[in-house]
């Protein structure tokens, strides 16, 4: 089934789950556009699992509603489903089985396998299928699940941390993916702890703290808020910047023959602070914008 | 050996469930027939009939072993209790061994613990040592209830010492097969078949009274013969030796391997699934096969057996007790039929515990995020749980009904056997939709459906000795549809049975439909 474009990949409205007294999600909203990489991200135990097994069907919500391509998930899960694949962050596969029959069991059961990319990708993620999984590092087991998923032919990829205990290298192949995933427009959602990734990869991002999203957008409108780092070295002294209300951080360390400069700025002064040090008659300048991690700590302890 | 004793500790804390449930449950085994023994044949005069009936019999050689010192209290219970004491006691063994030893080298502890001031062969050292200490206990145990039933103390002291001894040598086949094998499945397979070899070639050795029992650590159990006047000594030096060198072969294996690896290079395995193994059902026959093929076996051997070797225990019924003469192999038959039936009940519990623990590892999430609608997946693993015990049922009662026909040479005994067994049909149903009725409630709710097998035996073995009755008997659903052939089928209580099970399984099926996963 191709579902319709109308309609966005994921749409989460409300979503409130309660385990106990804890109460994992409190009326989050995630969209998640078809043909969008989008970052889940938020600190271990904000709700990021819970949100993914509830968009799966596997949770009975307080209240909310989830809808994968216009498919109630609760529902509709059997049709949901068979528009997506799923990696978990802590494959288990059956012991006794070998890589190879577990992939082809789940990409069997999602529906629409796909043979000639089930080749490639296991030679491109370097997997032995023919081993046990009871012998299987925790990476091999993480790479067997994502050669079963990236192997269908499913329009959402739903990834919760996939790429826990894989190598830099095969960190670089499951970028790889992700991006060819892209460029053929499958939707991907993709639940990280590593920031560089999402970066790499994601369109927009959505941050979730205590079982609601914190923030969302893409990587541009987060940084629009956030401080800019400057670095310097002058041959004078540069003054003025301590007047400036949107500059902080500000350390100089004054030399007989240099001056060294750094500061961070908000954007609305990162023009007048960068000329100020230009009119000091730079040596090495440097202008950072701020990292995800950055961001993402920024963000978090805006609203903590 | 550095650091043996902090593992020894370790095993201790974290193992001793199982390092104190081995010992108890030997003992309380040990315990019924001991006991059984006293009450039934309390004068010379009733020993000596006991002998007699033995006179001349050799096939039930083959499942107790060589009976010596008949007409003495104890050299009948090691008689009678030879029949669960060379197969508890080996397998209990084994499982002690591997349990302590490649288990733990399967869950990665040892990784972290011999990346410490720790020896390479310290863990499988401290392994052994609490094995030894758990057969000492049973040794010990075994001792003091023999003594307290009025059994001669050298004799008791004797036959739990041998008993023990006994044990620790399969231990030692389960510390080599564990340092053989790279993982514990593959190590318990091993062992399991070094076992059945050897009580196999025991069983043959005694059931043609042959000589040769120097030859199998089976046949020295017997000749120990701890209840006879003067002290045998060479079975005692053979299992010594035994314990000895397979521990020390286990060692030195332990010595020169890579930890996590074994001497056995697994196999590779096929590259794809086939096509019928991808479906629900497929899957799920699939998992449950090796276990499944392993109980057919295994029962499959004790059902013929039961049957072939029927009128020769009914023989020495007869003789030892004439009053049940007319109905002694009746009796014999409907009790066979009830252990063939507790046989296919426990394989559906334990297909139905193998199955929760699906969900609980989180493999049964994965599988539902697929596009497998969970009613459908629920129906699929309902059927395949069910069809092994029913399988089970068939195979056992067809193999006890061929014993009986060979045994009795008689044709229409082949009938009776599978009747008699078929006849609890209702109840295995019942027991396994009940167990999985509440894993469709919650997985962690699975050891709850041992209940009903676990009073089933303790009715069928129990009942008469602690006088247990008819309504306390009647919790358990073997006792609802009669003994066939000692007494009717009862139809109707059959019946609701059956409809009981069906209700439940439809039951499961909506509950298992409507609950969270409690892994995903």
């Amino acid at each position: 089934m191709t579902p319709s474009k109308a309609v966005p990949a994921i749409e989460a409205v409300g979503l409130t789950k309660n385990f106990g007294r804890t109460r994992a999600l409190d009326g989050l909203d995630l969209i998640v556009e078809q043909g969008e990489v989008h970052g889940f991200l938020g600190p271990n135990g904000a709700g990021k699992s819970t949100t993914i097994r509830a968009l799966l069907g596997q949770l009975r919500l307080n209240s909310g509603t989830a809808h994968l391509f216009g498919l109630d998930c609760r529902r509709e899960t059997v049709a949901a489903h068979r528009c997506l694949a799923y990696v978990p962050g802590d494959v288990a596969l059956w012991p006794g089985l070998t890589g190879g029959e577990c992939i082809d069991i789940l990409a069997r059961s999602q529906g629409r396998p796909n043979e000639k990319r089930r080749v490639a990708l296991i030679e491109r993620f370097n997997l032995d299928p023919t081993k046990r999984t009871r012998t299987y590092s925790k990476g091999n087991r993480q790479k067997v699940a994502l050669c079963a998923a990236l192997s269908t032919d499913a329009d959402l990829l739903l990834l919760d941390e996939p790429t826990s205990g894989l190598d830099p290298l095969m960190e670089r192949v499951f970028q790889d993916c992700i991006i060819e995933a892209k460029e053929n427009g499958r939707t991907v959602l993709l639940s990280s702890h590593i920031l560089a990734e999402v970066e790499a990869l994601c369109d927009r991002v959505s941050i979730v703290r205590l079982g609601q999203v914190v923030t969302r957008g893409s990587l541009a409108e987060l940084r629009v808020h956030t401080l800019t780092n400057v670095a310097a070295v002058t041959r004078k002294p540069v003054p003025g910047l301590n007047r400036l209300l949107g500059v902080s951080d500000l350390t100089v360390d004054e030399g007989p023959e240099a001056t060294r400069t750094s500061f961070k700025t908000a954007p609305e002064t990162l023009g007048e602070s960068v000329a100020l040090v230009a009119s000091c008659d730079p040596t090495e300048l440097t202008v950072e914008p701020p990292s995800l991690d950055q961001l993402f700590i920024a963000r978090y302890e805006a609203t903590a | 050996m550095s650091g043996y004793w902090s593992c020894v500790r370790l095993l201790a804390r974290t193992g001793w469930t199982s390092l104190l449930a081995g010992p108890l449950v030997l003992v309380a085994l040990l315990a019924v027939p001991a006991g059984q023994m006293v009450d039934r044949y309390p004068t010379p005069a009733s020993r000596a009939v006991y002998a007699a009936a033995y006179e001349g019999v050799n096939g039930i050689a083959s499942f107790q072993g060589r009976g010596y010192e008949l007409t003495r209290l104890g050299g009948m219970l090691a008689n009678e209790m030879g029949f669960l004491s060379l197969v508890l006691f080996p397998v209990a063994g084994v499982l002690l061994a591997i349990r302590h030893t490649r288990e733990i080298e399967d869950t990665g502890q040892l990784d972290i613990l011999t990346a410490g001031r720790i020896g390479r062969v310290s863990p499988l050292a401290a392994g052994a040592t609490v094995v030894a200490l758990s057969a000492l206990l049973t040794a010990a145990l075994s001792t003091v209830m023999l003594l307290a039933l009025g059994y001669p103390a050298r004799g008791s002291l004797l036959y739990a010492f041998a008993l023990a001894l006994f044990l620790l040598t399969f231990s030692g086949i389960g510390l080599v097969t564990g340092q053989l094998a790279q993982t514990a499945p593959q190590a318990y397979g091993l062992a399991f078949a070094v076992f059945l070899v050897i009580y196999l070639l025991r069983a043959v050795l005694d059931v043609r009274h042959r000589g040769g029992t120097w030859s199998n650590p089976e046949s020295w159990l017997a000749e120990v013969r701890p209840f006879s006047d003067q002290l045998i000594v060479w079975p005692w030096i053979a299992y010594l030796v035994s314990i000895v060198v397979l521990t020390a072969i286990a060692m030195r294996i332990a010595g020169h391997r890579d930890l996590g690896a074994g001497v056995l290079v697994p196999r590779p395995g096929p590259n794809r699934a086939p096509v019928w193994a991808s479906s629900p059902a497929g899957l799920l026959f699939r998992l449950t096969r090796g276990t499944a093929l392993a109980w057919l076996i295994g029962s499959g051997v004790f059902a013929f057996a039961f049957g072939l070797l029927g009128n020769d225990m009914a023989d020495v019924v007869r003789g030892a007790r004439p009053e049940e003469a007319t109905t002694a192999l009746d009796t014999l038959v409907a009790l066979f039929a009830q252990i063939n039936a507790l046989f296919a009940g426990a394989l559906g519990v334990q297909s139905v515990t193998a199955w929760s623990r699906e969900e609980r590892s989180g493999r049964l999430g994965l599988m539902l995020s697929t596009a497998v609608d969970r009613r459908w997946f629920w129906i699929c693993a309902a059927a395949v749980t069910l069809c092994w015990p029913l399988l089970t049922l068939a195979w056992t009662g067809l193999l006890t009904g061929v014993g009986l026909r060979f045994g009795l040479r008689d044709v229409s005994a082949l009938g009776e056997g599978l009747t008699a067994t078929l006849a609890y049909t209702p109840a295995v149903l019942f027991v396994t939709a009940f167990a999985l009725l509440l894993v469709s409630i919650t997985p962690a709710a699975a050891p709850i459906g041992w209940i009903l097998v676990v009073w089933g035996l303790v009715v069928v073995f129990l009942g008469n000795p602690l006088g247990l009755s008819q309504g306390l008997r009647n919790i358990s659903p073997f006792e609802w549809s009669g003994q066939p052939p000692l007494e009717a089928w009862a139809q109707l209580p059959a019946l609701a049975t059956a409809v009981a099970a069906v209700v439940g399984l439809l039951l499961s099926t909506a509950v298992f439909g409507r609950r969270e996963l409690t892994n995903g």
